[in-house]
């Protein structure tokens, strides 16, 4: 993103680009006062004659659509007009639906842009936790339900650390321990999908403990837990072929947010803005 | 919006909780003998044969989007920020507010309305093939005025063409063009293992009587692509819907579901005995609809659609959310002889008389939730809650402001109405578009009102008391008998089902008070009962001579939207043994979790904008969680 915003060159482009394609969509309503031409397009005629059809479910006659017709002619003159005289400028209706309708154009445009394999790197480089894949735990764990022991839980704790200890390094430690629906081994689990089951910051203090051998007690949402991890595999920031499709997805979202923006900056200052704010609002001008 | 002032419990400092269950005294104390025994299978592995889920999956199956016709009037929120609001990620709400959710979803449906699919942000944009025909310029002049009276007569106006046969806007190509653009985004949100996007659309038959179906794809884009959503104006009658699934399943080669919501919205005809015209219903009519109806959103905002106080007056917690006083746009009132055909505990009773007579059960179906948010913000949680659409979001003035306006005014539904509810879990083995949608069509699936309560259920001819002490009760209830969703049939002789049933509270929200197991059956003389039943409870309460368990208490501080886990239980468990058991009648069970009670989404909002609520407006709640039901049939 900051790459393009950052190139003065290729944002004149773009937004050139962008004023054009507007014009473009816009110029059959172009509106200037006084003389100029108004063109009737065969299609505006044809729209006419539908809409007139749909009302009074027939086809108008020549000298209907004749009228409206010149009643379009009237409106597009009277409208150019107005305009060039300023009376749309108090309406606010009139100005809310230009507003959207330009907002919309501006949207549409900024689905243009297109990423090079060069921005997609610099993207995932400048927005690495947003690809970081969290660690991951294959572990064991022993549940200990607080409410069940009362006082004797720091004490059934460090007896049953002991006795997981001394036994096998493989034992299935789950018909030592209390019940719950909680699983008694994690193959391979997600650290941000741990926290979703056992509570906030259980996977942070898992993270904490050594591989390969008992540990705990490390408190959950549910309890202490005695654990043992297998394996660890922390977090990792996969190069762009791990990830291309993501980050061109969240590039593009970014850029047509940050392009309409960066549009609208470009498009105040295109003018001297002069804000006189009352003295008695208190606000510092500067 | 992302405050959070929930008192997660220290779970020491909790106070004193008792597993039900611990009263028939296990020891619990280290036993050297098994730890001797355990530490002999070297050649055991505690990872291995888990072909079972051991995680359940949260997600939402219903959320609509600026995409929406409807929701598309208020809401500027389109597909691929829900999404990424979804996954987790901070967005900014249609009224400038920043939201992000406390914890992500594992897989999300954007049901936008078949309708007019993605007609709404062309017509704003002034789409002149859209301009040129008179209802879609009256619309846009209406949506553009900058009035919000006139905006919200226009979207009311828009809301009711949904009940219209013919479409008020020719949008063949739009429709085509939006659904492609909308497969392709869900594709590329669709990260397998780490986020599902099942496509997914909403079929929204009679606006004002609510037969609306959402319909969801296990395949990716190339197949859905393959069709458009099925609309009202292809067909007003739902039994139509199931022929075109059929014809797609058939021709396309793809997979799809339907799940029905709001049937307490329908006035009577949701779950009837005859087909839509009125005539008997056939049998093939019965099958399609048990083949795509394999759920039903049970709860959402706009109502529990679980049961109703006047079908079950015995049932303390019948109650709950209920919206009954009309159709949904409020234009035909509610009269009591409609809500048997309207609530799913009475529809799944219903399917029972039905199945004697059709030998196919057209109502069976498990239970899942939805928001049903027209804000493209899937929010249920009490304390973080966008409300039903975007015309009016968090606020001073929300509670009393309209939600859906009825030419009645008694039948008008205003802020404090909406509930803040729901979700749908589900138990897949993997977070994938096929394992999610596989459990879906299995129905090993389950409601909650909002909060995240863990819910395991099964079902067999042999759980015993000692089941309850086994550390992985999933492990015993998978090898002894069959989960949620699942069938039990030949009743070996003299013995009667057994179910084990365990739930464990939300971390991040309250306790449990109870967990009920509720029987539905069909008697020789095809006359059907319910009864509830209360398992396991927390704490040393007794039921009173009347049978009635005495209330788990209140802990909620309204005027500071707080409780504490001083009371209920973080889990419970237990086996029942249904006591009345007949082998040779249709029945059914079902498991609904209670929690203790809580703030409602009202009392959080009272309390951040300094307002006072009228009497009428609950404050405290206590959330549930109602299981797909397993249900027994005889051999004949």
């Amino acid at each position: 993103m900051k790459g393009v915003l950052k190139e003065p060159l290729l944002h004149f482009v773009l937004l050139g680009g962008a004023f054009f394609a507007i014009d473009a969509q816009l110029s059959e309503r172009t509106t200037q006062a006084g003389a100029g031409t108004i063109v009737v397009s065969q299609g505006r005629i044809e729209n006419l004659a539908a809409l007139f059809g749909k009302t009074w479910q027939r086809p108008p006659t020549t000298a209907e659509l004749s009228g409206l017709v010149d009643d379009y002619v009237l409106e597009e003159a009277l409208y150019r007009e107005g305009v060039a005289l300023g009376v749309d400028q108090d309406d606010t209706i009139i100005r809310r639906r230009v507003r959207q309708k330009m907002e919309f154009v501006v949207n549409d445009i900024a689905e243009l842009a297109e990423a090079s394999e060069e921005q997609l790197v610099q993207w995932l480089a400048e927005h690495p936790e947003s690809y970081t894949r969290p660690g991951r735990f294959r572990f064991r764990q022993l549940y200990l339900n607080p409410e069940r022991r009362g006082d004797s839980l720091p004490a059934d704790a460090e007896e049953l650390l002991a006795e997981l200890r001394a036994a096998d390094a493989t034992i299935d430690p789950g018909p030592l321990g209390d019940v719950s629906l909680l699983e008694h081994a994690y193959p391979d689990i997600a650290a941000d999908v741990l926290e979703r089951i056992f509570g906030r910051d259980f996977a942070r203090d898992l993270a904490e403990v050594p591989t390969g051998e008992w540990a705990g007690p490390i408190e959950s949402a549910y309890g202490w837990h005695l654990v043992f991890i297998d394996a660890y595999t922390p977090e990792e920031l996969p190069d762009i072929d791990g990830v291309r499709a993501e980050v061109e997805r969240d590039r593009a979202f970014a850029q047509r947010k940050a392009l309409s923006g960066r549009f609208y900056e470009q498009l105040v200052a295109r003018y001297e803005v002069l804000i006189a704010w009352p003295e008695s609002m208190g606000v510092d001008p500067r | 919006m992302n405050m959070r002032q929930t008192p997660v419990c220290a779970s020491i400092a909790c106070g004193l909780v008792v597993l039900a269950v611990s009263a028939s005294a296990q020891d619990h104390t280290p036993d050297k003998d098994a730890v001797a025994h355990v530490h002999g299978k070297q050649e055991y592995s505690p990872y291995a044969g888990r072909s079972y889920p051991t995680r359940v999956m949260w997600g939402d199956q219903h959320l609509h989007t600026s995409v929406s016709v409807d929701a598309g009037t208020m809401c500027t929120v389109g597909q691929e920020d829900a999404y990424r609001f979804a996954r987790g990620e901070e967005v900014t709400t249609t009224h400038g507010l920043r939201v992000k959710l406390s914890r992500p979803l594992d897989f999300l449906v954007i049901s936008d309305h078949a309708e007019m699919y993605g007609l709404m942000p062309e017509l704003l944009k002034g789409n002149p093939e859209i301009l040129r025909q008179e209802i879609g310029k009256k619309w846009y002049d209406g949506l553009t005025s900058g009035d919000y009276d006139q905006v919200f007569a226009t979207a009311m106006e828009i809301v009711g063409t949904l009940s219209h046969k013919d479409p008020p806007i020719e949008s063949e190509r739009i429709v085509r063009d939006a659904w492609r653009r909308y497969t392709a985004l869900a594709d590329r949100y669709n990260e397998p293992g780490r986020f599902t996007a099942l496509i997914g659309y909403e079929y929204t038959t009679m606006g004002g009587t609510n037969l609306h179906r959402n319909v969801i794809f296990r395949d990716d884009a190339s197949v859905a692509n393959r069709t458009v959503p099925f609309s009202q104006f292809d067909s007003q009658n739902p039994e139509d819907l199931w022929y075109a699934l059929a014809e797609f399943e058939k021709t396309a080669g793809g997979e799809v579901i339907a799940i029905a919501h709001n049937g307490n919205l329908s006035n009577g005809r949701m779950f009837r005995l005859e087909a839509s015209d009125g005539t008997p219903l056939s049998r093939e009519l019965a099958e399609l609809r048990a083949h795509f109806e394999v759920l039903y959103e049970v709860t959402q905002i706009k109502g529990d659609g679980e049961a109703h106080p006047m079908l079950s007056p015995n049932d303390e917690f019948a109650d709950f959310d209920t919206w009954d006083r009309s159709n949904l746009n409020g234009t035909e009132a509610k009269k009591p002889e409609m809500l048997r055909w309207e609530y799913a505990r009475e529809a799944l009773k219903t399917g029972l008389l039905i199945e004697e007579r059709l030998g196919v059960n057209p109502f069976k179906f498990g239970m899942v939730g939805g928001t049903d948010s027209h804000t493209a913000l899937s929010t249920a949680e009490e304390e973080n809650f966008f409300g039903k659409h975007s015309g009016v979001e968090p606020g001073p003035h929300r509670w009393e402001h309209i939600v859906i306006k009825a030419p009645n005014p008694d039948f008008t539904v205003v802020g404090w109405q909406m509930a803040a509810a729901g979700r749908a879990a589900v138990w897949a083995t993997e977070n994938t578009r096929e394992a999610i949608f596989d459990a879906m069509k299995r129905k090993e699936a389950y409601a909650t009102t909002g909060s995240r309560i863990v819910v395991r259920f099964f079902g067999g001819w042999d759980f015993i008391e000692e089941d309850t002490h086994t550390r992985l009760p999933a492990g015993v209830g998978y090898e002894k008998g069959v989960p949620m969703g699942g069938d039990l049939r030949n009743a070996p002789g003299g013995k009667s089902p057994s179910f084990l049933v365990a739930a464990m509270r939300d971390p991040y929200s309250g306790n449990l008070d109870r967990i009920q197991i509720i029987k539905g059956w069909m008697d020789s003389e095809g006359q059907v009962h319910e009864k509830v039943h209360d398992v396991v409870w927390s704490g040393d309460r007794r039921p009173g001579p009347d049978g009635k368990l005495p209330s788990v208490g209140n802990t909620v501080d309204t005027g500071r939207a707080t409780w504490v886990n001083s009371i209920g239980a973080p889990e419970l468990i237990t086996v029942w043994t249904d006591p009345d058991f007949d082998p040779e009648l249709r029945a059914f069970y079902y498991v609904r979790v209670i929690e203790i009670p809580t703030p409602r989404w009202t009392a959080y909002e009272a309390l951040r904008f300094g307002i006072e609520l009228p009497d009428e407006v609950p404050l405290t709640h206590q959330e549930r969680a109602y299981t797909s039901p397993i249900w027994y049939t005889p051999s004949r």
